[in-house]
Protein backbone atom coordinates (compact mmCIF):
# COMPACT_ATOMS: atom_id res chain seq x y z
CA UNK A 1 0.00 0.00 0.00
CA UNK A 2 1.49 2.96 -1.10
CA UNK A 3 1.62 6.71 0.16
CA UNK A 4 -0.62 9.73 -0.81
CA UNK A 5 0.55 12.99 -0.67
CA UNK A 6 -1.24 16.36 -1.90
CA UNK A 7 0.65 19.30 -2.33
CA UNK A 8 -0.91 22.59 -1.57
CA UNK A 9 -0.76 26.35 -0.51
CA UNK A 10 -3.47 28.13 -0.61
CA UNK A 11 -2.69 30.69 -2.42
CA UNK A 12 -1.81 30.39 -6.38
CA UNK A 13 1.38 31.06 -8.39
CA UNK A 14 3.79 29.32 -5.66
CA UNK A 15 4.99 26.37 -7.57
CA UNK A 16 2.81 23.75 -6.54
CA UNK A 17 2.13 22.18 -9.97
CA UNK A 18 6.10 22.53 -10.71
CA UNK A 19 6.83 20.96 -7.17
CA UNK A 20 4.31 18.25 -7.53
CA UNK A 21 5.98 17.40 -11.24
CA UNK A 22 9.80 17.56 -9.47
CA UNK A 23 9.09 15.84 -5.98
CA UNK A 24 7.39 12.89 -8.37
CA UNK A 25 10.39 12.85 -10.85
CA UNK A 26 13.10 12.65 -8.29
CA UNK A 27 11.52 9.65 -6.57
CA UNK A 28 10.97 7.79 -9.49
CA UNK A 29 14.78 8.80 -10.14
CA UNK A 30 14.82 6.96 -6.40
CA UNK A 31 12.95 3.89 -8.39
CA UNK A 32 9.63 4.14 -7.00
CA UNK A 33 6.45 3.80 -8.56
CA UNK A 34 4.82 6.94 -9.02
CA UNK A 35 1.65 8.26 -10.05
CA UNK A 36 0.93 12.29 -10.59
CA UNK A 37 -2.73 13.46 -9.89
CA UNK A 38 -3.93 16.71 -11.27
CA UNK A 39 -7.13 17.93 -9.54
CA UNK A 40 -6.83 21.85 -10.77
CA UNK A 41 -10.06 21.16 -12.99
CA UNK A 42 -10.26 24.12 -15.77
CA UNK A 43 -6.67 24.85 -15.35
CA UNK A 44 -5.60 21.94 -15.84
CA UNK A 45 -1.02 22.36 -16.13
CA UNK A 46 0.33 18.78 -14.45
CA UNK A 47 0.65 17.60 -18.27
CA UNK A 48 2.28 21.11 -19.76
CA UNK A 49 4.88 20.93 -16.99
CA UNK A 50 6.06 17.01 -17.97
CA UNK A 51 5.82 17.74 -21.82
CA UNK A 52 3.16 15.23 -21.77
CA UNK A 53 0.42 17.40 -23.05
CA UNK A 54 -0.28 15.58 -26.61
CA UNK A 55 -0.84 12.14 -24.83
CA UNK A 56 -4.52 13.41 -22.45
CA UNK A 57 -7.03 10.95 -24.13
CA UNK A 58 -9.09 10.59 -20.99
CA UNK A 59 -9.00 12.75 -17.35
CA UNK A 60 -10.10 12.22 -14.09
CA UNK A 61 -13.40 13.11 -14.28
CA UNK A 62 -14.05 10.38 -16.94
CA UNK A 63 -12.56 7.73 -14.24
CA UNK A 64 -14.92 9.05 -11.35
CA UNK A 65 -17.67 8.99 -13.42
CA UNK A 66 -16.69 5.58 -14.40
CA UNK A 67 -16.34 6.11 -18.58
CA UNK A 68 -13.31 4.53 -18.08
CA UNK A 69 -10.77 2.32 -16.12
CA UNK A 70 -7.97 4.19 -14.34
CA UNK A 71 -5.45 2.59 -16.33
CA UNK A 72 -6.89 3.98 -18.97
CA UNK A 73 -6.21 7.92 -17.95
CA UNK A 74 -3.16 6.83 -16.99
CA UNK A 75 -0.60 8.66 -19.15
CA UNK A 76 3.47 7.34 -18.99
CA UNK A 77 5.81 9.37 -18.76
CA UNK A 78 8.07 9.33 -21.84
CA UNK A 79 11.20 9.04 -19.52
CA UNK A 80 10.10 6.89 -17.10
CA UNK A 81 9.08 3.50 -16.98
CA UNK A 82 7.44 3.92 -13.38
CA UNK A 83 5.97 7.79 -13.29
CA UNK A 84 2.40 7.98 -14.48
CA UNK A 85 -0.11 11.28 -14.67
CA UNK A 86 -3.64 11.17 -14.34
CA UNK A 87 -4.74 14.76 -15.74
CA UNK A 88 -7.45 16.76 -14.77
CA UNK A 89 -10.27 18.07 -16.74
CA UNK A 90 -9.78 21.09 -19.03
CA UNK A 91 -13.65 21.77 -19.84
CA UNK A 92 -15.71 20.89 -16.39
CA UNK A 93 -15.02 22.72 -13.15
CA UNK A 94 -14.59 21.50 -9.63
CA UNK A 95 -18.26 20.17 -9.09
CA UNK A 96 -17.46 18.03 -11.52
CA UNK A 97 -16.35 15.16 -8.87
CA UNK A 98 -16.80 14.60 -5.48
CA UNK A 99 -14.59 14.07 -2.21
CA UNK A 100 -15.86 10.67 -1.83
CA UNK A 101 -15.29 10.11 -5.60
CA UNK A 102 -11.65 10.83 -5.09
CA UNK A 103 -10.84 8.99 -2.17
CA UNK A 104 -11.79 6.30 -3.97
CA UNK A 105 -9.81 6.60 -6.62
CA UNK A 106 -6.71 7.49 -4.80
CA UNK A 107 -7.59 4.65 -2.67
CA UNK A 108 -7.11 2.35 -6.14
CA UNK A 109 -4.07 4.32 -7.19
CA UNK A 110 -2.41 3.21 -3.34
CA UNK A 111 -2.70 -0.33 -4.16
CA UNK A 112 -0.25 -0.27 -7.21
CA UNK A 113 1.89 2.99 -6.88
CA UNK A 114 4.68 3.54 -4.41
CA UNK A 115 4.13 7.43 -3.84
CA UNK A 116 0.88 9.06 -5.31
CA UNK A 117 1.22 12.94 -5.16
CA UNK A 118 -2.14 14.91 -5.89
CA UNK A 119 -1.38 18.52 -6.92
CA UNK A 120 -4.11 20.96 -5.43
CA UNK A 121 -5.58 23.87 -7.09
CA UNK A 122 -5.63 27.26 -5.53
CA UNK A 123 -8.07 28.27 -3.17
CA UNK A 124 -9.92 26.47 -0.17
CA UNK A 125 -13.24 25.89 -1.95
CA UNK A 126 -14.29 22.35 -3.62
CA UNK A 127 -11.25 21.45 -5.21
CA UNK A 128 -9.16 21.86 -2.52
CA UNK A 129 -11.54 20.03 -0.52
CA UNK A 130 -11.43 17.13 -3.56
CA UNK A 131 -8.03 16.96 -3.40
CA UNK A 132 -7.16 16.69 0.20
CA UNK A 133 -10.02 13.79 0.81
CA UNK A 134 -7.96 10.64 -0.45
CA UNK A 135 -4.70 12.15 1.35
CA UNK A 136 -2.59 10.64 3.52
CA UNK A 137 -0.25 13.57 4.08
CA UNK A 138 0.51 17.11 3.03
CA UNK A 139 3.07 19.40 1.93
CA UNK A 140 2.50 22.97 1.94
CA UNK A 141 4.27 25.18 -0.09
CA UNK A 142 4.92 28.89 0.63
CA UNK A 143 7.18 31.57 -0.67
CA UNK A 144 8.86 33.92 1.17
CA UNK A 145 5.86 36.78 0.77
CA UNK A 146 3.45 37.81 3.45
CA UNK A 147 0.19 36.69 1.35
CA UNK A 148 1.51 33.96 0.64
CA UNK A 149 2.38 33.25 4.25
CA UNK A 150 -0.98 33.79 5.22
CA UNK A 151 -2.91 32.12 2.93
CA UNK A 152 -0.30 28.92 3.87
CA UNK A 153 -1.09 29.49 7.36
CA UNK A 154 -4.88 29.17 6.90
CA UNK A 155 -4.23 25.74 4.97
CA UNK A 156 -2.38 24.22 7.57
CA UNK A 157 -5.29 25.38 9.54
CA UNK A 158 -7.64 23.45 7.61
CA UNK A 159 -5.06 20.38 7.41
CA UNK A 160 -4.52 20.11 10.82
CA UNK A 161 -8.54 20.00 11.76
CA UNK A 162 -8.67 16.81 9.26
CA UNK A 163 -7.52 13.83 11.73
CA UNK A 164 -7.24 11.14 8.72
CA UNK A 165 -4.02 13.36 7.64
CA UNK A 166 -0.71 13.08 9.02
CA UNK A 167 0.64 16.97 10.65
CA UNK A 168 1.83 18.85 6.97
CA UNK A 169 5.29 19.69 6.21
CA UNK A 170 6.74 22.93 4.98
CA UNK A 171 8.03 23.57 1.62
CA UNK A 172 9.35 27.23 1.49
CA UNK A 173 9.98 27.84 -2.86
CA UNK A 174 11.25 30.86 -4.71
CA UNK A 175 14.03 31.77 -1.97
CA UNK A 176 16.58 34.77 -3.26
CA UNK A 177 19.08 33.49 -0.97
CA UNK A 178 20.76 37.62 -1.59
CA UNK A 179 17.55 39.04 -0.70
CA UNK A 180 17.16 37.19 2.50
CA UNK A 181 20.74 38.13 3.70
CA UNK A 182 19.52 41.58 2.69
CA UNK A 183 16.40 41.56 4.80
CA UNK A 184 14.49 42.54 1.61
CA UNK A 185 12.15 39.46 1.98
CA UNK A 186 10.80 37.26 4.33
CA UNK A 187 13.18 34.93 5.57
CA UNK A 188 13.49 31.79 6.92
CA UNK A 189 13.38 32.17 10.53
CA UNK A 190 10.43 34.50 10.52
CA UNK A 191 8.40 32.01 8.13
CA UNK A 192 8.73 29.38 10.83
CA UNK A 193 8.52 31.14 13.45
CA UNK A 194 4.89 31.85 12.33
CA UNK A 195 3.77 28.89 10.87
CA UNK A 196 5.79 26.51 13.23
CA UNK A 197 5.58 23.08 11.22
CA UNK A 198 8.25 21.21 10.09
CA UNK A 199 10.00 21.91 7.22
CA UNK A 200 10.39 19.87 4.73
CA UNK A 201 12.79 21.58 2.30
CA UNK A 202 13.94 24.82 0.97
CA UNK A 203 13.90 25.54 -2.42
CA UNK A 204 16.06 28.52 -4.65
CA UNK A 205 14.42 30.37 -7.04
CA UNK A 206 16.68 29.69 -9.90
CA UNK A 207 16.43 30.63 -13.58
CA UNK A 208 16.62 27.76 -14.50
CA UNK A 209 13.35 26.88 -13.16
CA UNK A 210 11.89 29.01 -15.94
CA UNK A 211 14.38 27.46 -18.55
CA UNK A 212 13.26 24.47 -17.63
CA UNK A 213 9.47 25.06 -17.95
CA UNK A 214 10.23 26.47 -21.15
CA UNK A 215 11.66 22.96 -22.58
CA UNK A 216 8.70 21.45 -20.64
CA UNK A 217 11.57 19.63 -19.05
CA UNK A 218 11.06 19.24 -14.63
CA UNK A 219 14.29 21.27 -13.68
CA UNK A 220 15.11 18.05 -11.72
CA UNK A 221 16.50 16.28 -14.73
CA UNK A 222 19.22 19.00 -14.49
CA UNK A 223 21.60 17.79 -12.17
CA UNK A 224 23.45 20.73 -11.60
CA UNK A 225 21.01 23.32 -11.04
CA UNK A 226 20.54 24.21 -6.93
CA UNK A 227 16.81 23.78 -7.22
CA UNK A 228 17.39 20.30 -9.09
CA UNK A 229 19.60 19.49 -5.78
CA UNK A 230 16.83 20.73 -3.36
CA UNK A 231 13.88 18.94 -5.17
CA UNK A 232 16.35 15.52 -5.07
CA UNK A 233 16.67 16.15 -1.11
CA UNK A 234 13.42 16.50 -0.22
CA UNK A 235 12.66 13.48 -2.07
CA UNK A 236 15.04 11.45 -0.48
CA UNK A 237 13.61 12.77 2.97
CA UNK A 238 10.35 11.62 1.97
CA UNK A 239 12.05 8.47 1.40
CA UNK A 240 12.92 8.46 5.27
CA UNK A 241 16.89 9.79 4.98
CA UNK A 242 17.71 12.16 7.14
CA UNK A 243 19.52 14.93 4.74
CA UNK A 244 20.41 18.16 5.96
CA UNK A 245 19.25 21.57 5.01
CA UNK A 246 21.47 22.90 1.84
CA UNK A 247 23.49 25.89 2.41
CA UNK A 248 21.55 29.16 1.38
CA UNK A 249 24.99 30.37 0.18
CA UNK A 250 25.77 30.44 -3.06
CA UNK A 251 29.69 28.78 -2.82
CA UNK A 252 31.64 31.37 -4.83
CA UNK A 253 33.60 30.45 -8.19
CA UNK A 254 36.52 31.43 -9.02
CA UNK A 255 35.93 34.09 -11.75
CA UNK A 256 33.44 35.52 -8.64
CA UNK A 257 35.77 35.71 -6.33
CA UNK A 258 38.46 37.75 -8.31
CA UNK A 259 35.72 39.91 -9.70
CA UNK A 260 34.90 40.69 -5.74
CA UNK A 261 38.38 41.51 -4.58
CA UNK A 262 38.58 44.33 -7.68
CA UNK A 263 34.96 45.29 -6.39
CA UNK A 264 33.07 44.66 -9.44
CA UNK A 265 30.76 42.15 -7.85
CA UNK A 266 29.51 42.29 -4.33
CA UNK B 1 -37.35 50.27 61.66
CA UNK B 2 -39.36 47.30 60.09
CA UNK B 3 -42.98 47.14 58.62
CA UNK B 4 -44.96 44.37 58.59
CA UNK B 5 -47.66 44.59 56.01
CA UNK B 6 -48.74 40.83 56.50
CA UNK B 7 -47.17 37.55 56.85
CA UNK B 8 -46.59 37.34 52.69
CA UNK B 9 -44.38 41.32 52.59
CA UNK B 10 -41.73 42.64 54.93
CA UNK B 11 -40.24 45.75 53.79
CA UNK B 12 -36.83 46.10 55.56
CA UNK B 13 -34.90 49.34 55.63
CA UNK B 14 -31.13 48.58 54.48
CA UNK B 15 -28.10 50.58 54.59
CA UNK B 16 -28.30 49.64 50.43
CA UNK B 17 -31.88 51.11 50.13
CA UNK B 18 -35.07 49.81 50.65
CA UNK B 19 -35.37 45.82 50.89
CA UNK B 20 -38.57 43.65 49.91
CA UNK B 21 -38.84 40.09 51.55
CA UNK B 22 -41.59 38.17 49.75
CA UNK B 23 -42.97 35.46 51.48
CA UNK B 24 -40.84 31.72 50.32
CA UNK B 25 -43.78 29.27 51.88
CA UNK B 26 -46.73 30.09 50.05
CA UNK B 27 -47.89 29.40 46.31
CA UNK B 28 -47.25 31.96 43.65
CA UNK B 29 -50.70 32.62 43.23
CA UNK B 30 -51.36 33.40 46.67
CA UNK B 31 -48.39 35.58 46.87
CA UNK B 32 -49.83 37.75 43.64
CA UNK B 33 -53.17 38.02 44.60
CA UNK B 34 -52.13 39.33 48.11
CA UNK B 35 -50.16 41.71 46.35
CA UNK B 36 -52.25 42.62 43.68
CA UNK B 37 -55.20 42.96 46.30
CA UNK B 38 -53.70 45.17 48.60
CA UNK B 39 -52.93 48.68 47.98
CA UNK B 40 -49.95 50.32 50.11
CA UNK B 41 -52.69 53.00 51.41
CA UNK B 42 -49.95 54.36 54.44
CA UNK B 43 -47.43 55.23 51.15
CA UNK B 44 -46.36 58.36 50.47
CA UNK B 45 -48.80 60.19 48.69
CA UNK B 46 -46.27 61.45 45.87
CA UNK B 47 -46.41 60.01 42.57
CA UNK B 48 -42.64 59.21 42.00
CA UNK B 49 -41.24 55.66 42.17
CA UNK B 50 -39.11 54.36 45.86
CA UNK B 51 -36.31 52.04 44.29
CA UNK B 52 -36.31 48.89 46.36
CA UNK B 53 -34.43 45.43 46.05
CA UNK B 54 -37.15 42.25 46.16
CA UNK B 55 -35.84 39.16 48.25
CA UNK B 56 -37.30 35.89 47.31
CA UNK B 57 -36.09 34.15 49.85
CA UNK B 58 -36.24 30.19 48.80
CA UNK B 59 -38.70 30.88 46.10
CA UNK B 60 -37.25 30.65 42.40
CA UNK B 61 -39.13 32.61 39.61
CA UNK B 62 -39.08 32.57 36.62
CA UNK B 63 -38.66 35.65 34.45
CA UNK B 64 -42.39 36.29 33.43
CA UNK B 65 -42.76 35.93 37.01
CA UNK B 66 -40.58 38.68 37.89
CA UNK B 67 -42.10 40.86 35.21
CA UNK B 68 -45.23 40.21 36.83
CA UNK B 69 -44.38 40.98 40.29
CA UNK B 70 -42.31 44.04 38.78
CA UNK B 71 -45.63 45.39 37.14
CA UNK B 72 -47.83 44.61 40.36
CA UNK B 73 -45.52 46.64 42.86
CA UNK B 74 -45.26 49.60 40.64
CA UNK B 75 -48.77 50.00 40.10
CA UNK B 76 -50.32 48.79 43.79
CA UNK B 77 -47.05 50.16 45.74
CA UNK B 78 -45.10 52.72 43.58
CA UNK B 79 -41.99 50.97 43.94
CA UNK B 80 -39.51 50.55 41.75
CA UNK B 81 -37.93 47.17 41.45
CA UNK B 82 -34.02 47.15 40.99
CA UNK B 83 -33.18 43.98 41.56
CA UNK B 84 -33.90 40.40 42.56
CA UNK B 85 -32.45 38.82 44.88
CA UNK B 86 -32.45 34.65 45.84
CA UNK B 87 -31.44 31.77 47.74
CA UNK B 88 -31.63 29.55 44.62
CA UNK B 89 -30.77 30.23 41.18
CA UNK B 90 -31.96 27.64 38.44
CA UNK B 91 -29.29 25.30 37.04
CA UNK B 92 -28.29 26.90 33.58
CA UNK B 93 -27.75 29.63 35.20
CA UNK B 94 -25.53 28.11 37.72
CA UNK B 95 -23.75 26.68 34.78
CA UNK B 96 -23.16 29.81 32.59
CA UNK B 97 -21.37 31.29 36.08
CA UNK B 98 -19.43 28.85 36.81
CA UNK B 99 -17.82 28.40 32.52
CA UNK B 100 -17.68 32.42 33.53
CA UNK B 101 -15.47 31.39 36.53
CA UNK B 102 -13.31 29.53 34.79
CA UNK B 103 -10.42 29.01 32.69
CA UNK B 104 -10.22 27.65 29.25
CA UNK B 105 -7.40 26.44 28.54
CA UNK B 106 -5.94 25.17 24.85
CA UNK B 107 -2.66 24.61 23.56
CA UNK B 108 -1.47 25.22 19.77
CA UNK B 109 -1.73 27.28 17.28
CA UNK B 110 -4.78 29.73 16.54
CA UNK B 111 -4.14 30.23 12.72
CA UNK B 112 -5.63 32.29 9.84
CA UNK B 113 -9.33 32.15 9.57
CA UNK B 114 -9.54 30.42 12.62
CA UNK B 115 -11.72 31.57 15.84
CA UNK B 116 -11.51 30.27 19.12
CA UNK B 117 -14.08 31.54 22.43
CA UNK B 118 -14.32 31.08 25.84
CA UNK B 119 -16.81 32.46 28.22
CA UNK B 120 -14.55 33.29 30.69
CA UNK B 121 -11.05 33.54 31.06
CA UNK B 122 -8.61 32.24 28.16
CA UNK B 123 -5.17 30.55 29.03
CA UNK B 124 -3.52 29.88 25.65
CA UNK B 125 -0.16 28.04 25.04
CA UNK B 126 1.02 29.43 21.68
CA UNK B 127 0.57 31.71 18.97
CA UNK B 128 -2.63 33.49 17.54
CA UNK B 129 -1.34 34.10 13.81
CA UNK B 130 -2.39 37.20 11.94
CA UNK B 131 -5.69 36.30 10.92
CA UNK B 132 -6.83 34.53 14.15
CA UNK B 133 -9.32 35.19 17.33
CA UNK B 134 -9.58 34.70 20.05
CA UNK B 135 -12.84 36.20 22.23
CA UNK B 136 -13.55 36.00 25.96
CA UNK B 137 -15.74 37.04 27.94
CA UNK B 138 -12.77 37.20 30.85
CA UNK B 139 -9.40 37.99 30.62
CA UNK B 140 -6.79 36.65 27.72
CA UNK B 141 -3.31 35.14 28.52
CA UNK B 142 -1.32 34.27 25.77
CA UNK B 143 2.40 32.51 26.78
CA UNK B 144 3.17 32.93 23.09
CA UNK B 145 3.28 35.51 20.48
CA UNK B 146 -0.11 37.36 20.33
CA UNK B 147 -0.07 38.30 16.13
CA UNK B 148 -4.11 38.10 15.15
CA UNK B 149 -6.46 39.54 16.92
CA UNK B 150 -7.90 39.34 20.78
CA UNK B 151 -11.23 40.52 22.28
CA UNK B 152 -11.35 40.51 26.07
CA UNK B 153 -14.28 41.28 28.12
CA UNK B 154 -16.96 40.44 25.25
CA UNK B 155 -20.02 40.83 27.39
CA UNK B 156 -19.05 44.41 28.68
CA UNK B 157 -16.87 43.57 31.43
CA UNK B 158 -14.46 46.72 31.33
CA UNK B 159 -11.94 45.38 33.93
CA UNK B 160 -10.78 42.15 31.47
CA UNK B 161 -7.43 42.56 30.30
CA UNK B 162 -5.08 40.96 27.55
CA UNK B 163 -1.65 39.83 28.13
CA UNK B 164 1.00 38.10 25.98
CA UNK B 165 4.13 37.48 26.14
CA UNK B 166 4.98 38.55 22.60
CA UNK B 167 2.52 41.43 22.15
CA UNK B 168 2.49 42.52 18.11
CA UNK B 169 -1.29 41.98 17.57
CA UNK B 170 -3.37 43.57 14.90
CA UNK B 171 -6.41 44.36 17.17
CA UNK B 172 -7.15 44.30 20.47
CA UNK B 173 -10.86 45.03 21.96
CA UNK B 174 -11.51 44.94 25.19
CA UNK B 175 -15.46 45.47 26.24
CA UNK B 176 -16.06 46.90 23.05
CA UNK B 177 -13.15 49.17 22.26
CA UNK B 178 -11.04 48.85 20.11
CA UNK B 179 -7.35 49.55 19.70
CA UNK B 180 -5.06 48.86 16.37
CA UNK B 181 -1.23 48.17 16.15
CA UNK B 182 0.26 51.40 15.16
CA UNK B 183 0.98 51.33 11.19
CA UNK B 184 4.78 51.24 12.23
CA UNK B 185 5.16 48.35 14.40
CA UNK B 186 7.77 48.17 16.16
CA UNK B 187 7.90 44.81 17.13
CA UNK B 188 11.18 44.51 19.38
CA UNK B 189 10.37 46.84 21.78
CA UNK B 190 6.80 44.83 23.02
CA UNK B 191 8.82 41.21 22.27
CA UNK B 192 8.02 40.99 26.68
CA UNK B 193 4.79 40.16 28.53
CA UNK B 194 2.67 43.40 27.70
CA UNK B 195 -0.96 43.68 29.05
CA UNK B 196 -3.97 45.40 27.66
CA UNK B 197 -6.50 47.08 29.99
CA UNK B 198 -9.01 49.30 29.76
CA UNK B 199 -8.21 52.77 31.61
CA UNK B 200 -10.80 55.21 33.76
CA UNK B 201 -11.41 57.18 30.11
CA UNK B 202 -12.31 53.50 28.48
CA UNK B 203 -9.20 54.12 26.57
CA UNK B 204 -7.05 51.06 25.73
CA UNK B 205 -3.64 51.38 27.48
CA UNK B 206 -0.69 48.89 26.93
CA UNK B 207 1.82 48.81 29.69
CA UNK B 208 4.78 46.45 29.98
CA UNK B 209 4.72 43.95 33.18
CA UNK B 210 7.24 46.29 35.48
CA UNK B 211 4.60 49.09 34.71
CA UNK B 212 1.51 47.21 35.32
CA UNK B 213 2.53 45.67 38.48
CA UNK B 214 3.18 49.10 39.68
CA UNK B 215 0.19 50.55 38.88
CA UNK B 216 -2.34 48.45 38.15
CA UNK B 217 -1.72 45.09 40.55
CA UNK B 218 -5.51 45.67 41.72
CA UNK B 219 -7.36 44.87 38.48
CA UNK B 220 -6.44 41.68 37.57
CA UNK B 221 -8.76 40.11 40.50
CA UNK B 222 -12.01 40.98 39.38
Amino acid sequence: MGESIVITSGKGGVGKTTTTANIGVALALNGKKVVLVDTDFGLRNLDVVLGLENRVIYDLSDVCEGKCKIQQSMIKDKRFEELYLIPASQQKDKSAVTPEQMKEVILQLKQDFDYVLIDCPAGIEQGFQNAVAGADCAIVIVSPDPSSVKDADRVIGILEKLEYIQPPKLLINRVRPHMMRARDSLDIEDIMRLLSIELLGIVIDDDDVLKAAKEKEPIVMNPKSRASIAYRNIARRLLGESVPLMSLSESDGFVTKVKKFFGMKK
Amino acid sequence: MEQTDSQFMVIKGTKDGLMIYLDDLCSYQELFDFLNKNKNEKGIETQSLVSVTVHTGNRYLNEVQCEEIKAVLRKNYHFYVEAFDSYVISLLEAEQMLSEAAIEKMSGVVRSGQSVYAPGDFLLIGDVNPGGEIEAGGNIYILGSLRGIAKAGIHGNPNAIVVAANFIPLQVHIAGVMARSKETADANSLSSLTFAYLNEDKQIEILGLREFLSDRRRRLGK
